[in-house]
């Protein structure tokens, strides 16, 4: 039977509740939320597990030592991380161990990290204020693929083999026709009831096909640009790996010429390949 | 023949071969070399206050090995944008993302052996 709406809100519905089972993870969670939060107090929770913590350091590296030079500690890394982007990586943590079986799981996660780290260099680049915003929906963009992956396994099986080819269709479509929703949908859902802000749950909502009023037009922007970067750089997804019309649009409206993508593109290429090492 | 690099150990991948015997403080050998680091001895190393150690580096490729790889992967690239329309500016965007990519790799190039 194909699934339709009321069959994706249901599963979605369960889904949204994290099983969070590990005790740590829980407490690191409400620790971030709780107005009080402390730097000191979220790394002495996230040191309760070490893998969680192992994890945390490789990302902080990935996403930040080639501006700031190497992490060594965890405190080091939530300073640096920030509490959203920490909460984000938490959560992701969560999601992506409990999928990590899943096809396309690995490439999802490199390519998520390459777009937070464009979208990093281009909010610098552009001197808006929202650097760890932009950084952090750079690492949930895609979170709405984990369900899809997850849920419906066979569909992304079939649109694995034919990512590269000329027949190859943008996911977000063939997700619309097959779903009637996107994974930009479910990521913005899932973004909502993790508790995060809508200055990052908004951007995530109209990735591929922005209407002309947005709320966070300009970190929307930046997202898709960032995003399409990723895809030409070769850390596309891989049920589509072709850049889309939306970027050349996307440059237009941030006013990037010729001059800022040469400057962009060699600072993205430079720093991926921290993020490639560190993914191996 | 690889040769040996120092590294983080915590952004070490699994699989990696330690080339090196590993000790504590007090010269005690932890990891006889060569052995490959997993998940566990990871671990186990970490807490042991271990932050670097020497693997062999397999990942050297010859001259002409990234010459290749680069014409592949600008051909990649050429591939990735033919989605979008022909126009001059699709062509100066690929312009740019080639040239982005042969003075990453031109870079690199140079210190191959």
């Amino acid at each position: 039977m194909e699934p339709d709406l009321t069959d994706i809100s249901r599963r979605l519905k369960k889904y949204g509740a994290l099983p969070v089972a590990s005790p740590v993870v829980r407490d690191v969670l409400r620790s971030i939320d709780r107005e009080s939060a402390s730097f000191e107090q979220t790394a002495t929770q996230i040191e309760r597990d070490p893998d969680l913590s192992l994890q945390i350091l490789r990302s902080a590296n990935s996403l930040t030592s080639s501006f700031t030079g190497r992490v060594h500690t965890v405190l080091q890394a939530v300073k640096l991380l920030g509490f959203s982007t920490t909460k984000a990586l938490v959560l992701s943590a969560v999601l992506l161990d409990r999928s990590k079986v899943h096809a396309g799981i690995p490439e999802l996660w490199s390519h998520s990290q390459i777009v937070s780290l464009n979208a990093r260099i281009l909010a610098r680049h552009l001197g808006f204020p929202w650097e760890e915003e932009a950084r952090t929906a750079g690492l949930l963009h895609d979170i709405g693929k984990v369900f899809f992956y997850e849920e419906f396994p066979e569909f992304y099986q079939q649109a694995f083999q034919l990512g590269d080819s000329p027949q190859a269709v943008p996911d977000w479509k063939r997700e619309r026709e097959v779903f009637g929703v996107d994974h930009s949908f479910v990521g913005n859902r899932l973004i909502q009831e993790f508790g995060m802000p809508r200055i990052l749950s908004d951007p995530v909502l109209f990735l591929h096909d922005p209407p002309a009023e947005l709320l966070f037009p300009q970190l929307t922007q930046v997202l898709i640009v960032a995003d399409q970067m990723a895809v030409a750089m070769g850390f596309g997804s891989p049920e589509f790996e072709f850049v889309e019309p939306v970027f050349v649009d996307a440059l237009h409206r941030l006013g990037l010429g010729a001059g800022d993508l040469k400057i962009l593109l060699a600072e993205a290429h430079s720093r991926s390949a921290m993020v490639e090492i560190l993914s191996l | 023949m690889s040769r040996m690099i120092k590294i983080d150990l915590e952004a070490a991948p699994e699989g990696v071969v330690i080339a090196q015997d590993i000790k504590d403080n007090l010269g005690r050998l932890l990891v006889k070399s060569p052995r490959a680091l997993d998940a566990d001895l990871k671990r186990v190393l970490l807490l042991r206050g271990i932050r670097e150690v020497l693997v062999q580096d397999n990942s050297r490729k010859s001259r002409e090995e990234l010459d290749m790889m680069l014409e592949k992967e600008k051909e990649s690239v050429r591939k990735r944008f033919s989605k979008l329309s022909d126009s001059p500016e699709k062509e100066q965007i690929i312009r740019l993302f080639v040239q982005a990519l042969e003075e990453y790799a031109g870079e690199q190039n140079l210190k191959a052996p």
